[in-house]
């Protein structure tokens, strides 16, 4: 049975190591059984903690991140994935808002499409806006956890936010913008084919942090057992 | 993997098969059945195991589920729906490259 002094030294061992909670979490029960499993053949905690620690070495070494912070190895490849996958959706979203718009080009007037380009707008603005009221309390609970993120997706909504600090500009200058990409359709305007693709570009950012968004809170769905008795 | 670089490939279809076999696993566990079936010829590494499970889970093959024993919170993981299928196709994939494999490898 392993005490609760050394279950502190594991966790502040994995803390060290900038892990997201979520990982933490899971790594500290692999970190508890595998040295429950050596300490079972006779080997005192501190040889197994060693022998763990050796073991994870590789896996645990901290690299710098994009944003010049440290994470682990394991953290980063994990991250990646996961971001890999995301910005596929959003680029497939921002795909699918190109083929919307040419679509709306060439079968509505310029006036109705005048009409119907900002509720379109306004409408996949409010989509992350929308989840985000309705999970308020969740998003809220994070800022009890200031020193260490809860998940490889804590604090990636900046992105969200960055999304949409386009959504005011493209509504604010929409009768040039939707002018121009209906012109762009029209006439072959390279200026036209350029603002599809600026607000294309936009909705895609926006998705990519709602996709961060979604994800971020099926992760700590799972947590909040975890998350009810942990303390630093 | 630490002793064949040939299982590498393979990793995914032992995860799934495994869980097929034991209906929910969490990760130490997964690595010391692999370990045991192959008399210890398999050892696979954490740092591979952990970033495929949640490739496999953000997927849909595979869920997770947050469970407390003995004190401790751990984190299993089963086969979806979608998972269960993926895994019968993969396995008769796997059975069919084995025999075709040990066709070859039998002249």
């Amino acid at each position: 049975m392993i005490s609760v002094e050394h279950k502190k030294e594991i966790r502040d061992y994995l803390l060290s190591k900038k892990l997201p909670l979520d990982i933490l979490m899971e790594l500290e029960d692999h970190f508890l059984t595998q040295i429950d499993t050596l300490r079972i053949q006779n080997i005192s905690f501190k040889n197994a903690f060693d022998e763990v620690k050796q073991i994870w070495k590789e896996d645990l070494k901290l690299e710098k991140a994009y944003n010049g912070k440290e994470i682990a190895v394991f953290v980063k490849d994990t991250k990646d994935k996961e971001m890999v996958k995301i910005f596929r959706k959003s680029f497939f979203v921002f795909l699918m808002m190109n083929a919307v718009v040419f679509m709306l080009c060439m079968l509505l007037e310029k006036e109705v499409f005048s009409e119907i380009l900002p509720v379109l707008i306004m409408v996949l603005t409010s989509i992350p806006a929308i989840h985000f009221l309705r999970y308020i309390n969740n998003f809220n609970y994070v800022h009890q956890f200031k020193k260490i993120k809860l998940n490889i997706f804590h604090s990636s909504n900046a992105i969200i936010i960055l999304g949409g600090a386009f959504q005011p500009f493209l509504l604010g200058k929409y009768g040039k913008i939707g002018l121009q990409i209906y012109k762009g359709f029209e006439q072959n305007s390279l200026t036209g084919i350029l603002s599809l693709i600026i607000f294309s570009g936009c909705v895609g950012l926006y998705s990519y942090g709602f996709f961060i968004q979604m994800a971020f809170m099926k992760s700590l769905r799972k947590m909040k057992l975890y998350l009810s008795t942990f303390n630093l | 993997m630490k002793k064949n670089s040939l299982y590498k490939g393979t990793l995914q279809n032992i995860i799934l098969k495994l869980l097929s076999k034991e209906v929910k696993m969490y990760g130490y566990q997964i690595t010391q059945r692999a370990k045991e079936l192959t008399e210890g010829e398999l050892e696979m590494t954490e740092g591979a195991l952990y970033p495929l499970l949640h490739k496999l889970e953000g997927d849909g093959i595979i869920k997770s589920e947050v469970q407390e024993i003995n004190g401790r919170n751990r984190k299993y993981y089963l086969l979806t729906d979608k998972g269960k299928k993926q895994q019968a196709l993969q396995e008769d994939e796997m059975k069919s490259y084995l025999f075709n494999l040990k066709t070859i490898f039998d002249i």
